[in-house]
């Protein structure tokens, strides 16, 4: 008998041969010893082929170990990173004009939330350095809290989920304090607070029409179509809706986002972005405005600075101190007092008409600016864009040294792109929100700032992790140097998002879909089986 | 608060990774946790040599013991619970595969491939014991085609027959047969090349 071929006895090695060649197979090897040898050595191989697949050697790991330099950088980092950040949106919020004035030239206007998000932004930060200081000391409180609870949680773990769950709630609502108790009110058409009414604490109220005639002792949140307070509020008052009218008296600050709002009342400092705002001639407000329309009047009185931007800004009332105005129009009529200096940024001489009776107390101070030709003319947009560049890269180069996993986003099928976009738009919106619930309590405070700085960052980094996918996508030659990679991805979404008109669009959808990515990698980090998964070869 | 977004779901989770460990057979309706325990490893590296990557193992293992959650109630403790859960875990990457449209590539081979191994090839057992860990080896499997891979996978980790490969992924015992021997033929060309570099 010819000596079988190799397949033939692969199978025999298999014990897989069919009944019926069975039996002269093994006669033939009983006298051929080259066959005995390979099926010998068939069967050592496929010993050895089990043995490693089914890792029975187990010696290598898919990851390393995190070296302790490394976990030095990402402690050092991840503060620095907090820190700037913090100190960055300080100044954003203290150097409201910049940004304000650009959406004006923005084709598609998607101010209403961003300024509502800005506005909630200054909120939580707008007390400034007590509030600092006090945040700090929370922030030590909430660490040890957070550390009692995963010890307790630790106990826990056998317990079933409804006991967890249970003990958390009563654990968090035990920590909370109960000053800062909050009272929730929703309609579909109106809620109202009587003028015979009192609410004892923060009131929160969405409907179509929210009116306040009573007395809240707390803050006020309000979202609906039309809010109308005549009543009067002990802290600040909050609110979004497409009118705004604040009467009554308002002993903190307002912030206020609407199509129109129109104030007649008393308060503090006023934060306001819309369409139009107008404080009408009973208005007084003790402190600051800081607010950014198409048409601003101010007809009452304020008792300190105004910093405002718009295209016409009318002014026929008290100013306490200064006005400084970024507008295309800027009006004071014979009877605007103002007590400290004017400064007006206005694209022409002729931008600026103060009548002859208008007081200025100070120096006026009238700057022009003409609208430049095309900002693409300019060298400075370059160098921006170039520092963008620069650093996106950096910090890109940086991020994905310390966090392996962001480099790999899942965006392989049209499903994907769709589902991480969603996402990343949910994400988007839904953390600055939850982290404005989460600062109505004291402790929640420090948690909301960490969650908004996390979020912004998180922003950042969206279009670097979408810039390295693209950057592999364009030079889909493996082995190409991350940095490479990276490099021309930043270069493509940078030429992308600066087009004109469609670069907003564009700036927008990439941030989104890349925060979804970054989401879904690091839940894919986090869960469990990737959790166990690092420690299997 | 990506931080406490992991946290959080770990925290969840925990409960199934932390509980004691018990017989499996016995009480599978009520512990799941034990299974996770016991099987989460093997189901993940099934999953990582059938689909190639680590990402998608791992959402594939994830998918995979929510199925097994769901259908523990239709478990036949006639065969073994290993068998049963391994062969959720390759329909369900089967199923992923398919979906990457490397169905046509697996299929569509013609059944019987007159593929003859060259004379002067890599012979059996060295390159295999050669490579001392077996991380080579593993690596080397990772990077077959899938429709050499996948039988090879079947056969030598699932430890299936070639019948059940046969019918688990649709084809003939004989083309089964074919695509092992070329597998671990072209595995010996890898473990070969990469002893050489």
């Amino acid at each position: 008998m010819r000596c079988p071929d190799e397949l033939t006895w692969a199978i025999y090695a298999d014990g897989e041969t069919v009944k019926v060649d069975t039996q002269p197979l093994s006669g033939h090897l009983a006298v051929c010893r080259n066959c005995r040898e390979l099926v010998a050595a068939l069967q050592e191989e496929n010993r050895a082929l089990v043995h490693a697949i089914q890792g029975l050697d187990e010696v290598t790991q898919l990851a390393m170990a995190k070296s302790p330099a490394r976990l030095f950088a990402e402690v050092g980092i991840g503060v620095i990173g907090f820190a700037l950040s913090l100190r960055m949106g300080i100044d954003y919020v203290t150097g409201v004009e910049t940004p304000l004035t650009l959406q004006w030239a923005n084709p598609f206007r998607f101010s209403s939330p961003l300024n509502f998000l800005a506005t909630s932004f200054v909120y939580l930060i707008n007390e400034g350095g007590p509030m600092l200081a006090s945040i700090f000391t929370s922030i030590g409180v909430a660490s040890l809290i957070a550390l009692g609870l995963a010890a307790i949680l630790s106990l826990l773990k056998r317990a079933s989920k409804p006991a967890l769950l249970v003990t958390t709630i009563l654990l968090l609502v035990s920590v909370s304090f109960p000053g800062y108790a909050i009272d929730i009110r929703g309609d579909r058409s109106t809620v109202t607070v009587a003028a015979s009414e009192m609410v004892d604490d923060t009131l929160l109220a969405y409907g179509d029409t929210v009116i306040i005639d009573g007395t809240i002792t707390g803050d006020l949140i309000a979202a609906a179509r039309r809010v109308k307070i005549t009543g009067t509020v002990q802290g600040d008052v909050l609110c979004a809706a497409e009118n705004v009218e604040i009467g009554g008296n308002v002993e903190g600050n307002v912030y206020a986002v609407g199509e129109s709002v129109q104030l007649t009342g008393m308060a503090r400092n006023l934060y306001a972005a819309g369409q139009s705002i107008r404080l009408a001639e009973a208005t007084a407000f003790r402190g600051n405005m800081m607010a950014a329309a198409e048409s601003i009047v101010l007809d009452g009185q304020l008792g300190r600075d105004m910093i405002v931007a718009g295209r016409e800004i009318e002014i026929r009332g008290m100013i306490g101190q200064g006005i400084r105005t970024y507008a295309q129009r800027l009006v004071l009529l014979p009877s605007a007092r103002v007590g400290g200096d004017l400064q007006a940024n206005v694209p022409t001489k002729d931008s600026v008409q103060i009548e002859s009776g208008a007081v200025i107390g100070g120096k006026t101070d009238i700057r022009i600016a003409p609208p430049r030709p095309s900002s693409y003319l300019t060298i400075s947009f370059y160098l921006i864009r170039a520092v963008w560049l620069a650093v996106a890269f950096v910090t890109g180069l940086i991020f994905f040294w310390l966090f392996p996993f962001l480099t790999r986003p899942m965006l392989d099928n049209r499903t994907a792109v769709l589902k991480t976009g969603a996402l990343g738009f949910v994400a988007a919106i839904a953390t600055p929100v939850a982290a404005v619930v989460a600062a109505l309590t004291i402790v929640g405070i420090p948690v909301a700032l960490f969650t908004l700085v996390v979020w912004v960052f998180g922003l950042y980094i969206a279009k670097i992790v979408l810039a390295l996918f693209f950057g592999r996508a364009l030079l889909s030659t493996p082995g190409t140097a991350l940095a490479v990679e990276l490099l021309a991805g930043l270069l493509l979404i940078a030429v992308a998002v600066n087009l004109p008109y469609l670069g907003t669009l564009i700036n927008i959808i990439l941030t989104l879909l890349g925060f979804g990515a970054v989401l879904l990698m690091i839940y894919r980090q986090f869960r469990p089986s990737a959790a166990t998964a690092l420690q299997i070869p | 608060m990506f931080e406490m977004f992991g946290l959080l779901i770990r925290t969840i989770q925990s409960d199934h990774n932390m509980s004691p460990n018990v017989d499996i057979q016995d009480a599978s309706r009520e512990d799941f946790a034990g299974v996770y325990r016991a099987y989460h490893r093997r189901v993940f590296r099934l999953c990582l040599y059938l689909l190639g990557s680590t990402d998608s193992a791992e959402d594939a293992a994830h998918e995979v013991f929510l199925r097994v959650r769901k259908s523990l109630e239709g478990y036949d403790p006639s065969q073994p619970f290993s068998s049963w859960i391994l062969a959720i875990a390759t329909n369900h990457c089967l199923d992923v595969l398919r979906r990457r449209g490397v169905e046509a590539s697996l299929f569509e081979l013609k059944p019987v491939e007159d593929f003859q191994p060259a004379a002067h090839g890599p012979s059996p057992l060295y390159e295999l014991l050669a490579a001392e860990r077996g991380d080579a080896v593993r690596r080397a499997l990772v990077e077959l085609p899938d429709k050499l891979r996948i039988p090879l996978v079947l056969t030598y980790y699932n430890e299936l027959s070639y019948d059940e490969v046969a019918s688990t992924l649709g084809l003939k015992r004989t083309h089964v047969a074919t695509l092992l021997f070329r597998g671990k033929h072209e595995l010996r060309r890898k473990l070969a090349q990469g002893g050489a570099r």
